[in-house]
């Protein structure tokens, strides 16, 4: 190997990333969780849609099922509880660009 | 460390094992990062790109087939860097100027040939700058820096070589 080679390979070698690195570890892991969490609220935004856009179209038949029997009212109680709390347990928030709308819209509703 | 060792710790990847993840990651950290940080030149943005080829061998550890752990990586890494090609490079050219500006002031031969050479390395086109990066930094030969690039044996060769007087030029030109 000439001097030029040795000096080419010297050159390209340097600065090389560390062995083990636990902060790029925690990085990626942190990209996972956040990519989880995207997929699961994702998720439950679309069954929660698809169940108010059920609700709306089967409104009156909805509405007479109830009617029919008290134990009704408390399925569909017991339904309405289960999707409140699904929902309450996401931070919308935290999705990108979310919190931006909801600075914007506080600025235009309380200026 | 072994192929079969890399092997195992896919399937517990495939099975949703988060540690046998982590192993991965430590012991193929260093190639893919050193791969995207000589292909983009910015060690910031090539870092990202890293983390995000692993984010993506996590999502998708069952297109895992057989082979080499590090070439699949690798490969990835690769088709990341493709995909992002015009604005990544436009935005690293941009932002090391400065940087390469700055460190070229601290003077000695062999800074002055790690700046020569990054600059010749910028200056080849992506394929070429992928092909000698693989074989000449990250000591793959040129077989498996073929399938990494999905390119022709001949095409990774003629790359390598082109690439490689090119940089030793730029050396030549500086001393």
């Amino acid at each position: 190997m000439s001097d030029l080679d040795n000096r080419l390979s010297e050159a390209l070698g340097t600065d090389p990333p560390p062995v083990r690195d636990p902060r790029f570890r925690i990085e990626v892991l942190l990209r996972i969780e956040r990519a989880r969490f995207k997929r699961r609220v994702v998720m439950t935004l679309a069954v929660a849609f698809a169940a108010a856009v059920f609700v709306v179209m089967n409104a009156q038949s909805i509405e007479s099922w109830i009617a029919m029997d008290i134990w009704h009212v408390s399925i569909v109680g017991f339904g309405v509880m289960i999707a409140m709390f699904s929902l309450s347990g996401l931070p919308i928030e935290a999705l990108p660009g979310v919190r931006g709308v909801i600075r914007t819209l506080g600025r235009w509703l309380y200026p | 460390m072994t192929s079969d060792d890399d092997h195992a710790l896919i399937a517990a990847v495939r099975g949703g094992s988060e540690l046998a993840f982590n192993i991965l990651i430590d012991r193929h950290q260093q190639a893919v990062r050193m791969f995207l940080r000589r292909l983009l030149g910015n060690d910031a943005d090539a870092d990202d790109m890293a983390q995000e080829t692993f984010l993506a061998a996590w999502t998708h550890a069952r297109s895992f087939r057989e082979g080499d752990v590090r070439s699949w990586l690798c490969g990835i890494a690769w088709r990341k860097a493709k995909g992002a090609q015009r604005s990544w490079f436009r935005r690293s050219a941009r932002d090391t100027a400065h940087h390469d500006l700055s460190s070229g002031n601290a003077g000695g031969a062999a800074m002055e040939d790690r700046l020569a050479v990054k600059a010749a390395l910028e200056a080849l086109p992506l394929e070429q700058r992928a092909a000698v990066t693989l074989c000449l930094v990250c000591g793959f030969s040129h077989s498996e820096a073929a399938t990494i690039l999905g390119a022709a044996l001949g095409t990774v060769k003629s790359h390598v070589l082109r690439g490689r007087d090119s940089l030793r030029e730029a050396i030549e030109r500086k001393s």
